[in-house]
């Protein structure tokens, strides 16, 4: 109660508007991506895709039936890569950004709001996500050579769950006064919870209390979600899944750009 | 009157040496004030109220007519501050690109200003250079032509610690380049070195307050006079000294020395008639003198 009041007073429930122009910090750091691209791709492309290649090939090898694992993984890995890389951009990346002095510095000089800026690393960290759920969907493609439509729309959503992944990730980096609390947060939490949503197997094989813990989690709905958009189960527990994952959106963004802004001060 | 920078009555709380208990200045085109203050904390809340960097408690800050409660007023302001420092892992050439896009600056304009101050500044070999390859002189040349690119009104600079006495010359003079025209410099130091050639006014921070504001050479003359005689003296003698010029001048005891400052009442001839002979120094008094009369010793190891 405290808590939400401080919340309160901190403008945390006023409703952020995004402006177009703060993502020239979007760019600022695409530019720095850029400098070091081998570094970048090979810690979260090429990593991330290899995992899912040994997982859907291996496992598929072994269950003796082709691609029947991959098709199973792949839209809950998507889901996965988002909501993990996005929570680490968003903490450790900006943490690191944080620690090099003039960084965000330059920035706060200019005219853009500190909202703005923090809903530019939003962007950024749902954009580096992004590149590695490209390279899990071509992976796909090229196993299973098959080219559908629904694959954008799988883009779309994974780009949801990357969004949601990096607004936790600005929360717990805004809220955490060493540098280390992110890691844990990552290991104990993000971790474990996205990887049993539904990612490696199904969630109704899981005992009935945790399959109910786990309906209050955003990861479950992200897996079930892009699962369904892939098999074209678009029925209504679809749209209510939605309308809760984007709930989770647009109140976890409200919160994580005005506490990242608060901390930037 | 068209006043660029108005701030009236802001008052800031936090730790003692960052509180500000009234700041109230004001500065139109082509002035070049400096906010003289002995604490560097200070100094650095009132470059970040002024700047837009940070938030006060109550009182108001104009720039260039607009309320800066309403934000929109950092596009005015140029800020040149060794804390507000370039992007690390960008050179120099693309810290300043960077900048020009946090401004949404118009390309062909800040290509023709860019190549323009970076001739003027002498600085094209350094163009491809990291920050950290540069020297700090080298940086605050960057950190102005960085501050000067998107065209403000005013500039506000912070002297940075550890600055020689030749660099900050140096950083004097480029200051005042980088401000000639129409546009005013807010300057913010915790001594007085070289201040009175290069300010037309000067304001002394004092315990979270400006105590006096005025042109130099004004504030000489009312605060501590023209002149100031220095000299020691036996302990047995002290008395018989203070008691003489107690009536009509101020004066200090610093390292057991009696700091007189010789009011506009008596000439140099008459003061030097009574005081001891030996161990005496008489000088003409400087802004230096101001700030230890108010502040004490403390301002004279600033120095």
């Amino acid at each position: 109660m405290i808590r939400a009041l401080r919340f309160k007073k901190k403008g945390l429930l006023n409703f952020y508007t995004p402006n177009i122009n703060s993502l020239v910090f979007t760019k600022r750091n695409y530019k720095a991506y850029k400098k070091q691209l081998i570094t970048s791709l090979l810690q979260t492309v090429a990593e991330p895709t290899l995992y899912f290649l040994i997982f859907s090939y291996g496992i598929s090898l072994f269950l003796g039936a082709q691609h029947a694992y991959i098709e199973f993984l792949f839209p809950g890995y998507i889901a996965f890569c988002g909501f993990n890389l996005g929570f680490i951009e968003s903490s450790f990346g900006v943490s690191r950004r944080l620690a090099d002095r003039g960084v965000f510095e330059s920035i706060k000089l200019s005219p853009i709001n500190l909202e703005d800026i923090a809903f530019s690393e939003l962007a950024w960290s749902t954009l580096r996500a992004l590149f590695c759920q490209i390279s899990i969907v071509l992976v796909y493609i090229f196993f299973t050579r098959s080219l559908q439509w629904s694959l954008v729309s799988i883009i779309f959503m994974g780009a949801l769950c990357s969004w949601l992944g990096a607004a936790m990730g600005l929360i717990t980096l805004s809220l955490s006064k060493k540098p280390g609390t992110a890691s844990y947060i990552q290991s104990l939490f993000i971790l474990p919870f996205s990887a049993v949503s539904g990612v490696f197997f199904p969630v109704e094989q899981l005992p009935r209390g945790i399959e109910a813990l786990l309906f209050i989690a955003p990861f479950t709905h992200a897996t079930s979600i892009i699962r369904s958009a892939l098999e074209g189960g678009f029925n209504s527990i679809f749209y209510v899944q939605i309308a809760i994952l984007f709930s989770f959106l647009v109140f976890l963004t409200n919160v994580s750009v005005t506490m990242f802004a608060s901390k930037l001060k | 009157m068209n006043y660029i920078l108005e701030a009236r009555g802001i008052k800031k709380n936090g730790a003692t040496d960052e509180r500000i208990k009234s700041l109230s200045i004001d500065l139109m085109a082509k002035e070049s004030l400096a906010i003289v203050g002995i604490q560097r904390g200070i100094i650095k809340s009132i470059r970040d109220i002024l700047s837009g960097n940070s938030t006060f408690d109550s009182g108001e800050l104009f720039i260039n007519g607009l309320n800066s409660k309403y934000g929109k007023t950092k596009a005015h302001i140029g800020l040149v501050s060794t804390d507000y420092g370039l992007d690390p892992r960008f050179t120099v050439l693309e810290n300043l690109n960077l900048y020009a896009n946090y401004f949404s600056l118009d390309k062909s304009e800040y290509k023709k200003q860019k190549e323009h101050l970076l001739k003027e500044y002498n600085l094209e070999s350094a163009l491809e250079k990291l920050p950290c390859e540069l020297s700090l002189i080298e940086i605050l040349k960057i950190l102005i032509i960085r501050a000067t690119i998107p065209s403000p009104e005013i500039i506000i600079a912070e002297e940075p610690a550890g600055l020689s006495a030749s660099s900050r010359r140096s950083y004097l003079d480029l200051l005042r380049q980088a401000t000639k025209g129409r546009r005013a410099l807010v300057y913010l130091t915790t001594h007085t070195i070289n201040i009175e050639s290069y300010f037309s006014r000067v304001a002394v921070f004092f315990q979270g307050e400006i105590v006096c504001e005025g042109p130099p050479d004004k504030l000489i003359e009312e605060r501590v006079g023209q002149v100031v005689a220095i000299f020691s003296t036996k302990d047995r003698d002290k008395d018989y000294y203070i008691k003489k010029i107690k009536a009509d001048h101020s004066y200090q005891i610093i390292n057991n020395k009696i700091r007189l400052y010789l009011s506009n009442k008596m000439d140099l001839n008459e003061a030097m008639e009574f005081l001891p002979g030996e161990n005496l120094i008489y000088r003409q008094s400087r802004l230096e003198d101001v700030l230890v009369k108010m502040q004490g010793p403390k301002a004279l190891e600033e120095v």
